[in-house]
């Protein structure tokens, strides 16, 4: 696809980038002096459609984000990358709401280029070859796992590991520069995480090679390797590379590392507030929504919850304008 | 021989009106799939996306001017083709060249600015003038061409 193929689709995220809420608008959410003022501010920014509560907000915000570029795109298809992680925690959830006998509805998250209620059928019916691509095989993977080993970690290791994999191969083959970095970053910082996980739990080799997925600045077998030998050989080998500051963020909080993770992709995406056409402009836009849903969702929740305001700011994520 | 040169000039009218024309065609067509974009989320901004939509249809108004130029040169307006050797035919279609060349990249590239100006006024709807400007500097290479091929087609001497 060529990208003047974008030109309308870009155009329209363009228009809709004047909307997104800047960081003063954010400062003013938290300076609302209750939870009822905190939503009828967003009302007025017109960032909710009726009065609801944070998971309305999320909801209206994500249905929107999705109609936006699911109306926009010249290939719909292309919209499945953005999705992968979401569509990949909701095989995780129908797998596990299968065994546990839970509603998979409650944990399903959008967007998501899956059809819920038949992928819920078809985990129920074991017809994991109907589901599409890698997430067919790898739920099958995971169930025969659960019910091998018994061990919802084991089962869901699996289904990390194919969207770690499923990401790293979109990323080799893409075009569009900011979207391979941001699909390249996502990739390393998963399997950063999943090396300190198995390193603080001491898990075994053979666990952290299944976990461990394909890197990009990192190398996978030195990884796996200085996650075997524990979280400081870990951030030996982390400071010699690019994630030097990420690995000493995350044994201070993991939480920090969530945060650091989220902000490095809105300065990658920044990379694309010059570019004409193409996808990057597209993958931004979605990357700054999730930015500023996730912000507002900790604002209403800190409000919700009577934390305190600086404790709130610490947490509220970089934006996009 | 005659023949050769009238078609030779022929061509060169052709090519000056065809391949500029589906330059502007191609240029025109990115910013109307943009401004389809942005009148989706606002419809006010149709006159400015009109003004940003026009720049690249002008290379093909220049491709069409030389095209008459020589056909009038060369009598076919009038219904009365003059005689003309091969090498008067073939100078006029080296001198529709520049305009069918430089009309047809020209106005693409045009087209790619302008689209890229819808895009600035999505987002700062008050910078038209400047989206216009950055677009219309592209324009500056097709007038130079509109130029070279006006004095070149001039200047063939058929007397």
């Amino acid at each position: 696809m060529r990208d003047t193929d974008y030109a309308y689709c870009v155009a329209r995220i363009r228009a809709n980038e004047r909307y997104l809420l800047k960081e003063k608008d954010l400062y003013e959410l938290l300076d609302c002096k209750d939870y009822d003022s905190a939503l009828q501010y967003l009302l007025d920014k017109k960032w909710l459609s009726e009065k609801g509560g944070i998971s309305e907000c999320v909801k209206y915000q994500n249905d929107k984000l999705w109609q936006l570029l699911s109306e926009s795109v010249p290939d719909k298809n292309e919209l499945s990358i953005l999705c992968a992680v979401n569509d990949f925690f909701n095989i995780k959830a129908a797998v596990k709401c299968h065994f546990t006998g839970k509603d998979p509805n409650a944990y399903y998250i959008q967007p998501t280029t899956l059809n819920l209620s038949e992928l819920t059928e078809k985990v129920a019916s074991h017809k994991f070859s109907l589901i599409d691509g890698s997430m067919g095989k790898c739920a099958e993977a995971s169930y025969k796992t659960a019910c091998l080993t018994e061990n919802g970690q084991n089962a869901d290791i699996i289904i990390d590991r194919a969207c770690i994999d499923e990401i790293k191969a979109y990323s080799d083959k893409i075009k569009s520069r900011v979207t391979g970095e941001i699909c390249r970053f996502l990739c390393d910082t998963a399997n950063i995480k999943i090396a300190f996980r198995c390193a603080e739990t001491e898990k075994k080799r053979d666990f952290t090679e299944t976990a461990t997925g394909e890197c990009s600045a990192l190398s996978r077998n030195a990884l796996i390797e200085a996650s075997l030998q524990g979280k400081t050989a870990l951030s030996e080998y982390l400071a010699k590379t690019v994630y030097r500051e990420g690995a000493e963020i995350y044994l201070s909080s993991s939480a920090e590392y969530e945060k650091w993770c989220d902000n490095n992709i809105i300065a990658i995406a920044k990379k694309s507030a010059f570019t004409a056409f193409g996808f990057d402009p597209v993958c931004a836009y979605y990357y700054a929504k999730l930015a500023e849903i996730k912000s507002v969702r900790i604002i209403l929740a800190g409000i919700k919850s009577g934390a305190d305001k600086s404790e709130i700011k610490e947490r509220v994520r970089a934006l996009y304008v | 021989m005659n023949n050769l040169g009238l078609f030779l000039a022929i061509l060169g009218a052709a090519l000056a009106a065809g391949l500029s024309g589906i330059g502007s065609a191609r240029g025109v067509g990115l910013v109307g799939e943009a401004g389809a974009g942005l009148l989706s989320e606002d419809s006010s901004m149709f006159m400015k996306i009109l003004v940003l939509e026009v720049l690249p249809g002008t290379q093909g108004l220049y491709g069409f001017l030389i095209a008459i130029f020589i056909f009038s040169k060369t009598g076919i307006i009038s219904g009365t083709p003059v005689d003309m050797t091969w090498t008067q035919g073939l100078a006029l279609l080296a001198g529709a060249l520049p305009i069918a060349i430089v009309g047809y990249f020209s106005a693409i590239y045009q087209g790619r600015v302008a689209a890229s100006g819808v895009s600035l006024i999505a987002k700062k709807p008050t910078e038209l003038v400047k989206g216009m400007t950055i677009a219309a500097v592209v324009e500056f290479y097709a007038v130079l061409a509109l130029l070279v091929s006006f004095f070149a087609v001039n200047n063939v001497n058929l007397g």
